[in-house]
């Protein structure tokens, strides 16, 4: 496992924060709901072993994907159960009788939300870290279970990857907000932290 | 008139050959049983064509080879990795569809190789991704579609469906369509 002192996790654990706390407000403005926010985990993994950590639920799983490109390459990743991701497209549309498909309309909305937790995510890192990165267009995927892992680590090569996983919810909306990073990315947000530091 | 037995096995070696059959599988099962099922179509077939919208390929056929199916028979219909990464080459083994929200796609891919003659077995993993887009309705309508072009050839076709995901509508709609619904336990 290489070598990554506590301290660098604790910091960028509070980068992510941040950024998830950004988004939480963008995100309560637009469902008209409290958002919680959970304490962030953060790991670093072997590769096969990023499952167990982003959880291999045993249901149908709806996740607004992200890549990370420029100075840091990786996966911002909302995971909802199914049955949450309708709930939440239903919030944000402000519709009164409750959806049982995901409609492109409620694809796009769900996109948006990518959208703002993506943008705020980047900025904590971009601002405080003075990087360069930015996301690319937001994509629905689905899967079943650890699937969603899989799909998580598309983007994602090496043998070890950073994880930043944060639970939230909004009402009885249940989700989780992943951030994945390959080696070399969590190595140069080390870097940029030394630089700060200093 | 065709009969549909609901039956609860633990395996699903009894499938016979030109046999279609939607496998209902609890969910806490489902990743156990997927090699097996993948195994016992293989033997029977002599070449098999998979969809999946569960897993990825690069996921999905070291699982397959570890249970103990023969992938060489593979052709999979990949729609799931194309969902993230909308790049992704194809490979020879695997053709790849947009999503599981594109029916019509996943349709004519299938015609496309159906017709090729070269193909006896089928699986559809799974019928509950579908749902995630698509009403039973529409569901049940694009399985018939299926159905009829796997009677046409003979094959032997499962589909699954997780139990926790699939409601009583979908598999009372698929049922006008097969030969048997079967419960794994």
């Amino acid at each position: 496992m290489p070598g990554f002192q506590k301290k660098f996790l604790d910091a960028i654990r509070e980068i992510g924060n941040m950024g998830a706390g950004q988004a939480s407000g963008s995100l309560s403005k637009l469902t008209s709901q409290k958002v919680v926010l959970h304490t962030p985990h953060i790991a670093l993994k072997k590769i096969v072993n990023v499952p167990k950590v982003i959880g291999g639920s045993q249901e149908m799983i709806v996740g607004i994907y992200n890549s990370l490109k420029g100075d840091l390459s990786g996966t911002l990743l909302i995971a909802l159960p199914a049955k949450s991701a309708l709930t939440l497209a239903d919030k944000i549309q402000k519709k009164k009788t409750k959806s049982t498909t995901l409609t492109k309309q409620a694809q796009d909305k769900l996109k948006q939300i990518g959208e703002i937790v993506t943008q705020n995510y980047v900025a904590s890192i971009t601002q405080f870290l003075e990087l360069n990165v930015s996301g690319t267009e937001e994509r629905i995927i689905s899967a079943f279970g650890e699937s969603i892992a899989d799909l998580a680590l598309l983007g994602v090569k090496g043998k070890f990857a950073l994880v930043l996983r944060t639970e939230f919810e909004i009402g009885s909306v249940k989700g989780k907000l992943i951030l994945l990073l390959a080696m070399d990315s969590a190595s140069t947000i080390k870097q940029a932290i030394q630089k700060k530091l200093e | 008139m065709q009969q549909v037995i609901n039956k609860v096995k633990p395996e699903i070696k009894g499938i016979e050959q030109g046999e279609t059959v939607v496998l209902v599988i609890p969910n806490e099962l489902y990743s156990q049983k997927i090699g097996g099922i993948a195994r016992t179509v293989a033997k029977k077939s002599k070449a098999v064509c998979y969809v999946s919208l569960n897993k990825l390929i690069n996921a999905l056929e070291p699982k397959l080879k570890k249970s103990g199916a023969d992938v060489s028979k593979f052709l999979f219909v990949d729609g799931i990795t194309k969902s993230a990464n909308p790049n992704i080459e194809e490979a020879d083994n695997v053709m790849y569809v947009g999503s599981a929200s594109a029916l019509t796609e996943i349709s004519l891919t299938l015609g496309k190789i159906f017709n090729s003659g070269h193909f006896d077995g089928f699986i559809f993993d799974s019928l509950s991704t579908l749902l995630v887009y698509n009403n039973p309705k529409t569901v049940g309508k694009f399985v018939h579609n299926i159905i009829n072009k796997i009677k046409a050839k003979n094959m032997t076709a499962v589909f699954t469906a997780l139990e926790g995901d699939t409601n009583s509508s979908l598999l009372k709609e698929c049922s006008m369509y097969v030969d048997n619904v079967v419960h794994l336990k």
